[in-house]
């Protein structure tokens, strides 16, 4: 219970108190003279009675002489005359002295001894008068009397009878004159208590009113001030009643946020209904029951607010869809019987959001940049270089492909199976340099060549994808070269700062060389991500290899290297459980003939071609029937390998399984006019063959 | 007030354990389990009136175990702590009888003041 203000209400208390006092004394004295004046009115009552008594006297006295003379008997008469001279008699002593007398209904009255001077004036006459009467009565009471006396007493009677009369007439005016004045005094007093009360009221009235004007004015100030708040505020603001309804003071925004009128009485959960997903808006529904129960703490929930940010749906009158996001906040609102309301702010939050997803992006393409950097920073630059323009001169052979004019569904089929060399034959050598952000981009593009081959019926328009993953493989190459430029500018100055008087090592170098040692790494590492352990021999593989050859042996190599690790050397355990060496040996020697031609002899150690495995792969992708299968030579089983899109492999990686790599090596042969042969034996070895003859010095490659 | 650590993480249980026995709390740790269902048992032994909380759990997860132990006592008071990746599980857990959340990470100084916070507004 809050103490009560007492000052506010001094006015009205004491308004009342006085009120209440007028009132009060104004009953008393009322009730007090009214008594005295019913009082009054018996008295003047009396003494009315007393003007009849008198000349009843009188005529008992003439009955009594009129029987006496007539000898009848005068009894009656005189008992007549008891009663009424007792009666006078009391009612003159009571008005006297004060007392009790007979009233006119037969019971007995209080008259009180008259104080005042007039009336005392009066009464002493009456006595001188009724004193003698007395006397000359009081024989004929007794009922033995004598003519004499009777006589006496009529004449006595006779003659003061009318001065008695007056008297008693008097008694009476006297009286009612006093009541009179009374009855006058209390009208006065009623008049003054009335008036006293009524300009109370009209104080209290006039205070009233000016009061209530005073509040009211305060009150209109107060409203106005929150009508101009709620229609400038930015935010959505309203108060959410505990069934869910929307309050009516709720701000000009909120209808805008909402797109609709007159949000009063809402119900906030079918209105949540319509622009949320319906998951989003059951949690919604158990935070904001937490929030009206009492139990949680507010201040320990607020960050599993679940609209925080949230999704919305509008759709506007032409039935356009559009996406918003807003964000919702909410505060226990504190009323005297506890939590009434919840207070809710609503702001549209969309163009934060796609910012912040913009921002995002530009950072995931800024990371992107910084991860291309650090990438291509630890890299030979020469063999950056060489990795560049090979690529660039594939992408363009790619590009050539696929602006090639083709009829049927053959040639469609025949194109996917050259781009996709050529992008394996991109990825590998991206993966040779250590170049996993081009590798993965690669792979995401050979992805689609699956999907391609896998289709039926390919039309032209299947590939118009493919232009678009085409066009971010150039830009790739595009950034690294600026991004390169730039680096060697960079190192330029710092050069010439520092007045070394080197040139840049880019410069000075045959851009055609190669480091062929990276492939050793190459080697360790592709092993490495298939749980394998390989090592690589390199044998005359020299720095100064003519510029012709260097990069398709190099492509070559990458490509028989990642073979043999995929398919051809086994797990440590399986290799030791054959009682051959953990680690893999691959063997490549390059020996250079005197007609200008070049020998190329790739060995690995590993399982070597296994028969049955083809065959499997080859009844399964559908190429033979079991039984032809059986009947293959191995021959014709080589030959198989090197078929497009086969792969005895069924598990897709960045190495194998895509049934391109075989084709690759088949087709570097054929671009070089080479000869290829297969030599193997099941667990121990397969041995590739190349014979490259003389460079003709027409064509450069990149 | 005695304070339980209901978490499946070693490295959380020890961490809060480390905070809250700081000279100046008016914390006493009277246990930690790694399950609901450890700490359904340790609850009737060391009786606390405070309990953070795991929500994925082994054995017994945090929403059942909030819900054991508001039947055993209902005035105890619970703080969920967990990762802020599904807020509709925390919620869960409020509705079944918990009185806060702790946001997974958090620094001591959250920890100290999100519990203190709960204790003062009973």
């Amino acid at each position: 219970m809050k103490s009560f203000n007492f000052g506010k209400y001094r006015v009205i208390v004491i308004s009342i108190a006085l009120f209440l006092v007028f009132d009060l004394g104004v009953l008393i004295l009322n009730f007090y003279i009214s008594s005295e004046i019913a009082k009054d009115a018996t008295a003047v009552n009396l003494a009315g009675r007393q003007r009849m008594l008198s000349q009843k006297t009188v005529k008992s006295l003439l009955d009594i002489q009129n029987k006496n003379f007539l000898n009848e008997d005068y009894s009656a008469p005189v008992d007549e005359l008891k009663n009424t001279y007792s009666v006078f008699d009391t009612t003159i002593n009571a008005f006297e002295n004060g007392g009790n007398t007979l009233g006119g209904n037969g019971s007995q009255v209080e008259l009180s001894k008259i104080e005042q001077t007039e009336g005392n004036l009066i009464l002493d006459d009456a006595a001188l008068i009724w004193g003698p009467y007395k006397r000359v009565l009081s024989p004929i009471l007794t009922g033995q009397f004598s003519d004499a006396q009777l006589f006496s007493a009529v004449a006595y009677a006779s003659n003061n009878n009318i001065a008695l009369l007056g008297k008693m007439n008097d008694l009476t005016f006297f009286l009612e004159k006093k009541a009179t004045d009374k009855a006058k005094f209390l009208r006065m007093v009623q008049v003054i208590g009335i008036s006293l009360a009524t300009i109370n009221f009209i104080i209290i009235l006039f205070h009233f009113i000016k009061q209530l004007r005073k509040n009211d004015e305060l009150l209109e100030f107060a409203k106005n001030e929150t009508d101009e708040i709620l229609n400038t505020v930015n935010e959505g603001l309203f108060l959410l009643n505990k069934d869910y309804s929307i309050g009516s003071q709720y701000s000009a925004e909120l209808e805008n946020i909402f797109r609709r009128e007159s949000l009063e009485n809402v119900n906030f959960k079918r209105l949540l209904s319509s622009i949320v997903k319906e998951k989003t808006l059951q949690v919604a529904v158990d935070y904001i029951d937490l929030l009206f129960g009492d139990r949680v703490n507010e201040k320990l929930v607020v960050s599993l607010n679940p609209l925080d940010k949230v999704e919305v749906l509008f759709v506007d009158k032409s039935g356009e869809f559009s996406t918003h996001y807003l964000s919702f906040t909410f505060s226990r609102v504190a009323g005297e019987t506890g939590l009434s309301h919840l207070l809710v702010t609503v702001v549209d939050v969309t163009e934060q959001v796609l910012l912040e997803k913009e921002l995002l992006l530009v950072q995931e393409k800024s990371k992107d940049q910084i991860n291309l950097l650090t990438e291509i920073l630890p890299m030979e630059p020469d063999s950056l270089i060489n990795f560049l323009n090979a690529s660039q001169n594939m992408l363009d052979k790619v590009n050539a492909e696929l602006r090639k004019s083709t009829r049927d569904d053959g040639d469609y089929t025949e194109k996917v199976d050259t781009i996709f060399r050529y992008i394996h034959r991109l990825k590998g050598d991206a993966s040779a340099l250590g170049f996993k952000y081009m590798q993965k981009e690669a792979h995401t593009f050979e992805k689609s060549l699956v999907q391609l081959r896998n289709t039926p019926n390919l039309t032209g328009n299947d590939f118009l994808s493919l232009a678009i993953e085409l066009e971010d493989m150039y830009r790739i190459i595009e950034s690294v070269r600026a991004l390169f430029d730039r680096l060697g500018s960079i190192r330029n100055s710092v050069s010439a700062k520092n007045e070394l008087g080197q040139s840049a090592v880019l410069a000075e170098k045959n851009p055609i060389q190669y480091d062929w040692t990276d492939l050793e790494k190459f080697t360790v590492d592709t092993a490495a991500k298939h749980g394998k352990k390989a090592s690589i021999k390199l044998k005359n593989f020299a720095a100064s290899m003519p510029a012709q050859y260097s990069s398709s042996i190099r492509e070559l190599l990458i490509q028989l290297i990642r073979n043999s690790i995929a398919h051809g050397i086994e797990e440590p355990r399986t290799r030791k459980a054959a009682e051959k060496p953990e680690e893999g040996l691959i063997k490549a020697d390059l020996q250079f003939n005197e007609d200008g031609s070049y020998s190329f002899v790739y060995r690995d150690d590993g399982l070597g071609l296994n028969p049955v495995k083809i065959r499997r792969s080859a009844v399964k992708r559908g190429l033979y029937s079991e039984e032809e299968a059986s009947e293959l030579s191995e021959q014709q089983l080589v030959r198989l390998l090197f078929k497009p899109g086969f792969s005895t492999n069924d598990d897709p990686d960045e190495d194998s399984g895509r049934g391109v790599g075989m084709d690759i090596i088949r087709s570097m042969v054929n671009e070089m006019n080479g000869k290829l042969r297969v030599a193997s034996s099941i667990g121990k070895y397969c041995q590739f063959t190349i014979l490259i003859p003389a460079p003709q010095p027409v064509q450069e490659v990149a | 007030m005695k304070l339980m650590i209901v978490d499946d993480s070693n490295i959380i249980r020890k961490k809060i354990e480390r905070v809250m026995t700081n000279e100046g709390q008016s914390f006493n740790v009277v246990g930690s389990a790694k399950n609901g269902k450890e700490a359904i048992a340790l609850f009737r032994q060391t009786e606390p009136d405070v309990v953070t909380m795991d929500l994925t759990m082994p054995e017994m997860d945090g929403i059942e175990c909030i819900s054991q132990l508001i039947s055993m006592k209902n005035d105890t008071l619970i703080l969920v702590v967990s990762a802020l990746s599904d807020k509709a599980t925390a919620i869960e857990a409020l509705k079944q009888g918990a009185h806060g959340f702790l946001c997974k990470p958090f620094s001591d100084g959250e920890l100290q003041s999100a519990l203190s916070e709960l204790i003062e507004k009973v």
